[in-house]
């Protein structure tokens, strides 16, 4: 096992670490959505949780005085074990630079990135662990031969680039897969694909040596020369320092890689910008003021929502305010206990416009799509230009833990048909 | 199973392995939480003016993330994954949480207890097939006459040429009792058919054999496993009946294990002397000794095989005879592991794997693994005395000096130290730039054929 178990370690203790969540602003938690949480913690996992932290407290070889950091552990933990690429764990660190991204202040190159897991890999492994879950009991529960969670690597997607910002000036753009930093692979699964296979190649042999030795060694320099994605958002969107040689995949597509050198400053970007006579949203905070300003005294707007920031749902409904009289525009619906919530919108004062054009391509998702429906299903509001908004978008919460960090949960799906 | 994912799962097994739990910025920094973030933060509904305690924390997101997440979830899981991330926020890789299954694979795997159904023969990549590297005492491969070197071309009627190897090995393994039919050629020429009944195997962790050609002893050691110990006296005895005048201890890719399991193999070579010092929380100091009374003299020089992935106990027991210059250690650097953990097995059958001490060698040395904070190898673990690289310009198969560079050189330190060891058929001593021509065609000729770099326990 000359490469793959020597990676099992090294990958081992890296990706233990674990890559932590994008600094990415998708909602913030003063919705009344969240307000009427119920139920009760069972009392089995918290007296399990409460054994652990006692074991570690009377076993561990040091003296763990912040008993708090095994707490927000376990939060990630649960965070991310849902393998969802809507819910994230924020650091403090993280979560710092996500709330100066929406104030419109962004950090490292100007954009933002999220994880976005493979959804055939998620579905195989989701299939697996069903099949592990519906043993009896867990003397009989087995594991498959093919249970790989480390075939579970997000990839780093790049959701929003910020207007002059170093990114925007060297062609970043929404839709993009970042692929390597500083001459470092990120990991991904794709990544991960790749060395099983070149693995795979290794242990048939080849006739020739030479070209074999030339495998083996491209091998471990790819597992020696790579960075876990966390690492990479990080270098991305949360630290400062000198500029990064950055490949991309130009829309995901691995056959159309870019290769530039992108400086880190931060960007103050604005809440509302208009281009060419459309006016251009971000859902940050302010946003609807900025709006309400640009929209004085029009009849018609039109609001282009392409490659348009996530924001937070409140700054999402503050320009809905903005735009529409107060009313019912759709609603979110928990799949799961079927809960049905009316999405209200609270009008502002002003004249609200009566006729809405709106401008969309395949990057309109998730708030900017929510955005959309709500506007369309207010009658008053048309596509002029590009696809129809995709539906269920996520509608996430943000739920901020004590110690500074914080998660994005989502919580439910958007629905406009539900309006009446 | 994939054999990257083999070596996840014994050592820190399971579900959130990928995003479970470190907080990088605080690994690295191994800070406690800042004050500066907190203050910037915006005032929000989830903050309680009173401090929550940790287990009101853990409780409350996990009640709001079983209610509330939209997606697919069990409470089951969901806990899993939160005791995996508690756990992960110590910061220390080695401590982790298992949930029952991993818990009970975990345990099976250092109790020597994981066995498959299979045939009982260590299979390794081949051009044509698979080929047999090894056939385990009293398996059904033995009993049914299958010999090392012998290349399985055919399973159940189908032709297996080409291949993956964990797809044939899949093929040949199955279930207790069932019958499995192979098409095997012998020496590369002779095709002969078998059918053999699978049995229970539980592949050995430590066996022998005389390197082919020589007098020199040869003991792969697999793990540090509960029957390990008896196992590894069994193979020195072995070996010695055959009169070896030198010994070769191969620990390359040995995971470690059981700390009890070292000390009794140390046993055979250090009478009733310190192992290894063990210190807990507070500074406490436990020394581990050899047990007494068993030792002997090895009249042969010994040299132990090391890489990266020997780990803990493997490092142990090298550690310890070079620091009572018993072996001369070759290879390359060790792993780096200088901690000792214990396994605590909850009601529900899950269990917690979790570092309660360090330790360090006779010596004095603290081996622990320095690292950078993309995991890349800093420093630390044991440095072989004689540092050999594996050469990757050669098709390596572990265990066969022709093509394993580092096995080679630990032979021919052994044939410096004592005149009587020899390669003998070959009739050389020393390395490659000796090797007449015409062997060196030979040599090309074997590496052709022996695919492998990678073995597999089959059964």
């Amino acid at each position: 096992m000359i490469g793959s178990g020597w990676a099992g370690l090294v990958y081992r203790d890296r990706v233990e670490m674990g890559p932590a969540p994008a600094a990415m602003p998708v909602t913030q938690n003063e919705s009344p959505l969240l307000a009427q949480l119920g139920g009760k913690a069972s009392i089995d996992e918290r007296q399990k949780f409460f054994q652990l932290l006692d074991l570690v407290d009377r076993y561990y070889v040091e003296e763990v005085s912040d008993k708090e950091k095994l707490a927000v552990g376990a939060v990630r933990g649960m965070v991310t074990g849902l393998w969802d690429s809507r819910a994230q764990f924020l650091d403090k660190d993280q979560y710092t630079a996500y709330k100066g991204a929406l104030g419109g202040e962004l950090q490292g190159v100007g954009a933002e990135v999220r994880y976005r897991y493979d959804e055939v890999e998620l579905n195989k492994f989701r299939e697996l662990r069903k099949k592990m879950e519906a043993a009896k009991s867990s003397a009989e529960m087995e594991i498959p031969e093919d249970y790989d969670p480390s075939r579970l690597v997000p990839d780093l997607v790049v959701t929003y680039v910020a207007p002059n910002s170093p990114a925007a000036r060297e062609g970043l753009k929404a839709g993009d897969v970042i692929d390597k930093i500083d001459g470092k692979r990120v990991i991904s699964s794709r990544f991960r694909k790749e060395l099983d296979e070149m693995f795979s190649q290794i242990r048939r042999g080849d006739v020739d040596p030479e070209k074999l030795a030339k495998l083996r060694k491209e091998y471990r320099d790819n597992i020696e020369n790579s960075l876990i994605p966390a690492r990479a958002l990080d270098k991305l969107t949360v630290e400062k320092g000198a500029a990064l040689k950055v490949t991309w995949l130009q829309g995901g597509n691995v056959k159309v890689p870019m290769t530039k050198t992108i400086g880190r400053s931060s960007v103050k970007a604005s809440g509302h910008l208009p281009v060419g006579g459309n006016e251009v949203v971000q859902f940050w905070d302010g946003a609807d003021a900025l709006l309400a300003k640009a929209i004085t005294g029009k009849s018609k707007v039109t609001l282009d929502l392409r490659g348009v920031s996530n924001g937070t749902l409140s700054n999402l409904r503050a320009c809905l305010g903005v735009l529409l009289p107060s009313g019912t525009y759709g609603a979110v619906k928990n799949p799961k206990t079927g809960v049905l919530q009316p999405f209200k919108i609270d009008g502002k004062p002003g004249d609200k416009p009566s006729n809405i054009e709106l401008i969309t391509d395949a990057t309109t998702q998730g708030n900017a799509a929510i955005f959309g429906q709500a506007l369309l299903a207010s009658g008053k509001a048309r596509i002029i230009e590009g696809p129809p908004l995709p539906k269920d978008q996520p509608v996430v919460e943000l739920i901020e833990l004590q110690d500074g960090s914080a998660y994005l949960l989502p919580i439910g799906f958007f629905s406009s048909e539900v309006t009446k | 199973m994939n054999p990257v994912l083999k070596t996840l799962l014994v050592l820190a097994a399971s579900g959130v392995l990928f995003l479970g739990g470190f907080s990088f910025k605080d690994l690295r920094a191994g800070r406690l939480p800042g004050s500066s973030a907190f203050a910037q933060a915006v005032p929000v509904t989830n903050k309680a003016a009173v401090k929550k305690t940790p287990t009101q924390i853990f409780s409350e997101e996990f009640t709001r993330i079983s209610n509330q997440y939209a997606g697919d979830s069990d409470p089951k899981s969901l806990a899993t994954a939160g005791f995996q991330g508690m756990m992960n926020a110590l910061g220390d890789p080695h401590s982790i949480f298992m949930e029952p299954v991993f818990a009970r694979e975990f345990e099976d795997s250092t109790q020597g207890r994981q066995f498959f159904g299979g045939i009982g023969a260590r299979l390794s990549p081949d051009l044509l097939g698979v080929k047999v590297i090894q056939v385990f005492k009293g398996s059904p491969a033995i009993q049914a006459g299958i010999r090392t070197g012998d290349v399985i071309i055919g399973v159940n009627g189908e032709d297996v040429q080409g291949k993956d190897v964990d797809e044939i090995v899949g093929k040949i393994k199955g279930e207790i009792g069932t019958s499995v039919k192979l098409l095997v050629l012998r020496n590369g020429k002779d095709k002969v058919n078998f059918e053999l009944k699978r049995d229970k195997i539980i592949p050995p962790s430590a066996d022998a054999n005389v390197i082919e050609n020589t007098n020199v002893g040869y003991v792969l050691v697999t793990g540090f496993e509960a029957p390990t110990p008896r196992q590894f006296a069994e193979a020195i005895q072995e070996l010695e009946d055959k009169k070896i005048e030198g010994l070769v201890i191969d620990l390359r890719n040995n995971p470690g294990g059981l700390l009890e399991s070292a000390a009794r193999m140390l046993s055979l070579f250090i009478d009733y002397k310190p192992v290894v010092t063990v210190i807990s929380r507070g500074d406490v100091k436990e020394v581990v000794n050899s047990t007494g009374g068993i030792a002997k003299t090895f009249k042969y020089p010994v040299t132990i095989l090391l890489n990266e992935q020997s780990a803990s106990a493997a490092e142990i027991f090298a550690g310890v005879l070079r620091d009572y210059k018993l072996a001369t250690l070759v290879g390359e650097h060790t792993y780096g592991k200088a901690s000792v953990q214990n396994v605590i097995p909850l009601v529900d059958g899950s269990s917690v794997k979790i570092t309660v001490a360090h330790y360090k060698l006779p010596n004095g040395d603290d081996i622990s693994r320095k690292q950078d904070e993309d995991g890349v190898y800093l420093s630390g673990g044991i440095k072989p005395d004689v540092e050999v690289p594996l050469q990757l310009n050669s098709d390596v198969s572990y265990g066969d000096p022709k093509t394993d560079n580092q096995l080679k050189k630990a032979i021919e330190i052994i044939q410096q130290k004592n005149p009587k060891a020899k390669l003998l058929s070959l009739g050389i001593q020393g390395g490659a730039q000796r090797i007449p021509y015409e062997i060196q065609g030979e040599y090309r000729q074997a590496e052709d054929q022996a695919r492998p770099e990678n073995h597999h326990w089959v059964g």
